[in-house]
């Protein structure tokens, strides 16, 4: 059976007396409006014979249908007629006809619209009418659509009005989430459309008051209840993820699924990097001296003690992982760190890739972008080449990442407790980890409450502690202007041109190093506080990878602008997903007043990974932004994606020429070193140390790492520091 | 957004997806074309400040006072035979010089291209 054009859907509730004349009324009035129709009545458990006069109607006709159900008020049985309904278009009717059908053709001049989903009859809209209605009734009504406007749906100048006209899109992306069952439905049904993106029009109607109305007292005051809980499962973010109008589009790309699609392409980076890892010798410098000392620590408790007392950072569990992983090793040193970093590396992409909740082919579209670009950007180089020997940056971006997933799983007493100790462990790792703060609060203001209000109290109580902890109680201080060297405009100054230069003005040094840490995520210049990329343009030194560096980050740093300006201004309709790009906002802004002591680009990666799905979220939201209709604004935001899209591939696969770049010096370090260290005195007396020194520098001399002189000159150029 | 726009748009993360995962199953039969190693001598390890190689190579028992022919374009335009000092002399490396002395090397007394 072909489907309807319009299907008429009439809640009914004890009407024997009107719904006979009802279904006459709209019989007769139907052909001559619309092609096709159906009617279908739903009986909300009637106690007089409503039942009968239906089916009464029915039986004597195909195109008239009656569903049945036990008394559950209006809104259960406007969800049930909604989705049983087979009309292109459906329309809820009240069986008064208060609205006379007369009225349709104000509602399905709408319909050739490609953008309307959801047509709602307004007795305030211009054009409307209002026939006999009682004045209490009239004031009751403003006073509660004032109520609903403040809290739910701001701009809609009715919502009670009971004849709406629906698309079957739109019904699929509403009812199936509708929990109210009173007069309240439509307001949550409106709130559940401007969550799904859907536009909604309304039009002046004629209506007749004198109906006699089924609203008793107590079922008004009750709909002022359901307001507020509608409003608090809103707050809460009760109401699960819904897809966007443009998710018709099919979720499956050849044998797999989208989200699918997107964990192979996270598996396939993170198995490339995991590769070059392995193939990477562990640092001398910055590792060999933890380790040294992990040796000859006598316990794990003795040595987060030691490193709790530490002048400038309070950091005593980077230095207990490093001695448990130290102990577990058995001798394996190489493969113990090594094998971490790249095991913490798999995680990082699958959590970054878990966290973009891929659905369609489009969110998949935007994942692939996303991946590249985090794989591409300069901040994650740091995650690779570095390791202290354990990259506590990467750490910390995958605790991030463990935060973010945590806000967007259900409320569950164990998240909120992983949330907590997730905090614990990354803000006694670096003084990154109160990032894993910024995240969990953030996520929760923007809707994600997966880490509850409970969870998040938790947090700040813990965060606070930790404040006394560090200024109190341990007195730690912060890191001083003299304690390495920093990138300034187009030189990397050292401690003793540092205590020169900005002595007596710290502010405008401190200042400098957060705007500067902020922009070389965005822009990727500078980078590590030096003007690189205009430095070379200067001296006329420019290489095709700067350019690329520089022209890629700008691109995508205003695809995201332009999408944070459509999610600021249409925000109630927004998704998790599109939030990401203001949950990347709050953790740039305090990843870069983190780094307020000197630049280093190391220190940002973690906002780096967040500008990666900021660029989902802005993909995504640009994409269903443009509709199939908009032929040459879909061809220009393909062409810009894809032109983008291959700048990030060309970034990206710089990574390898890193490690192996790195690879390549960490070997050479530690060909010389142990020599260096024996003829200036330095060489160790204990024979553990001697013994732990020698492992490691016959593990790197033993890796065949590949000299730079073979690879071709271009590499240097498009990938070179 | 048409599906045929989105795929385009996939291309090129999908082909860098695609050339990753060809590298990464030639890995398995050692075949490793993002991390090509070419083996050097000891002269040319030298040549080519290569010191984590010239450190493995003295490890392995190689003579650092042999001579050892390098290739063409290591040091010249043609090949030469050198003694690994002189190449490190030719790189102008101190910390080469330093680990062939370490590991027995001679002291160079000839040019510094390598003619004795």
């Amino acid at each position: 059976m072909n489907r309807p054009f319009l299907s008429i859907v009439v809640p009914a509730y004890n009407e024997e007396r009107r719904i006979g004349s009802c279904i006459d009324r709209l019989r007769q009035a139907l052909p001559g409006l619309v092609p096709s129709w159906e009617i279908v009545v739903v009986d909300d458990g009637s106690e007089d014979r409503t039942r009968e006069v239906a089916a009464a109607e029915a039986a004597g006709d195909a195109r008239i249908r009656l569903i049945e159900l036990p008394h559950h008020g209006k809104g259960q049985a406007v969800r049930r007629g909604l989705l049983d309904a087979n009309g292109d278009w459906r329309y809820i009717a009240d069986a008064d006809l208060a609205t006379p059908p007369e009225n349709l053709t104000r509602f399905l001049a709408y319909t050739t619209d490609p953008g309307t989903a959801l047509v709602i009859g307004s007795r305030e809209a211009p054009g409307s009418r209002r026939l006999d209605e009682p004045w209490i009734r009239h004031w009751i009504g403003r006073f509660f659509n004032w109520f609903v406007r403040l809290l739910i749906v701001p701009g809609i100048s009715d919502t009670q009005c009971g004849f709406k006209l629906f698309s079957a899109r739109a019904v699929e992306l509403t009812c199936p989430y509708l929990t109210t069952q009173g007069f309240a439905f439509d307001v949550e049904l409106l709130a559940l459309a401007r969550r799904a993106g859907l536009s909604i029009r309304e039009v002046g109607v004629t209506w007749d008051g004198n109906q006699e109305s089924r609203v008793a007292f107590s079922g008004g005051a009750a709909a002022f209840i359901d307001v507020l809980r509608i409003r608090w499962r809103l707050w809460r973010g009760a109401y699960p993820a819904q897809p966007r109008p443009d998710a018709a589009q099919p979720d499956r790309l050849g044998p797999f699924s989208a989200r699918t699609w997107a964990s192979i392409l996270a598996l396939t980076c993170a198995g490339a990097l995991a590769y070059d890892l392995l193939r990477m010798p562990v640092q001398v410098f910055d590792s060999l001296e933890e380790m040294l000392a992990a040796q000859r620590s006598t316990s794990i408790v003795d040595t987060f003690w030691s490193a709790a007392y530490n002048a400038a950072y309070l950091r005593p569990l980077r230095i207990v992982q490093i001695k448990v992983i130290f102990d577990a090793a058995q001798g394996h040193y190489w493969l113990a760190f090594r094998g971490a970093h790249a095991l913490t590396m798999v995680a990082c992409l699958l959590l970054f890739t878990r966290a973009l909740r891929v659905r369609t082919v489009a969110d998949l579209c935007a994942a692939a972008f996303a991946l590249t670009l985090v794989s591409g950007l300069h901040t994650f180089r740091s995650t690779v080449q570095e390791a202290f020997p354990i990259n506590h940056f990467l750490e910390i971006a995958v605790m991030a990442l463990v935060t973010l997933n945590l806000s967007q799983a259900r409320p569950r007493l164990i998240v909120d407790a992983i949330a907590l100790v997730t905090f614990v462990v990354a803000a006694l790792t670096l003084e990154s980890g109160l990032l894993v703060w910024v995240v969990a609060v953030t996520a929760w203001l923007l809707g994600m409450r997966g880490v509850s209000t409970r969870g998040v109290a938790g947090m700040t109580a813990l965060l606070a502690v930790y404040f006394v902890l560090r200024f109190g109680v341990l007195a730690v201080g912060t890191p001083g202007l003299i304690e390495r060297s920093s990138g300034f405009l187009f030189n990397v100054l050292e401690p003793s041109d540092l205590e020169r230069q900005f002595g007596d003005r710290l502010v405008v040094f401190y200042a400098y190093n957060v705007v500067s840490s902020a922009l070389s995520v965005l822009a990727s210049e500078p980078q590590s506080g030096v003007f690189v990329t205009t430095g070379a343009w200067l001296n006329d030194r420019l290489t095709p990878g700067l350019v690329l560096t520089f022209l890629s980050s700008l691109v995508t740093t205003a695809l995201i602008e332009i999408a944070a300006a459509i999610l600021i201004r249409r925000y109630r309709a927004t998704d998790a997903s599109d939030r990401l790009i203001l949950l990347f906002a709050v953790v740039l802004a305090a990843n870069a007043t983190l780094s307020y002591a000197y630049t280093k680009d190391d220190i940002m990666s973690v906002s780096g990974i967040f500008y990666g799905l900021a660029a989902y979220a802005a993909i995504r939201l640009l994409m269903a932004r443009v509709a199939s209709t908009q032929r040459l604004a879909a061809a220009t935001l393909t062409a810009v994606i894809l032109a983008t899209g291959m700048a990030w591939s060309i970034r990206s696969l710089g990574i390898h020429h890193v490690a192996r770049t790195y690879a390549f010096k960490t070997r050479n370090d530690w060909a010389s070193q142990p020599g260096n260290w024996k003829r200036s005195g330095r060489w160790p007396d204990d024979v553990n140390s001697q013994r732990l020194i020698t492992t490691l520098r016959n593990d790197a001399l033993s890796m065949p790492v590949p000299n730079p002189y073979f690879e071709p000159p271009w590499m240097a150029r498009w990938w070179g520091d | 957004m048409n599906r045929k726009l989105l795929i385009v748009a996939m291309l090129p993360p999908a082909l860098l997806a695609l050339m990753r995962v060809v590298f990464l199953v030639l890995a398995l039969w050692d075949v490793h074309p993002f991390w090509l190693w070419q083996p050097l001598n000891l002269a040319e390890a030298a040549a080519l400040r290569d010191r984590g190689e010239v450190a493995r190579l003295l490890a392995e028992g190689e003579d650092p006072n042999a001579t050892y022919r390098v290739r063409r374009g290591v040091v010249r335009d043609y090949p030469m035979q050198m003694t690994p000092m002189a190449a490190a002399l030719a790189a102008r490396r101190d910390e080469i010089v330093q680990l062939l002395l370490d590991g027995g090397a001679r002291p160079h007394t000839g040019d510094a291209d390598g003619t004795p």
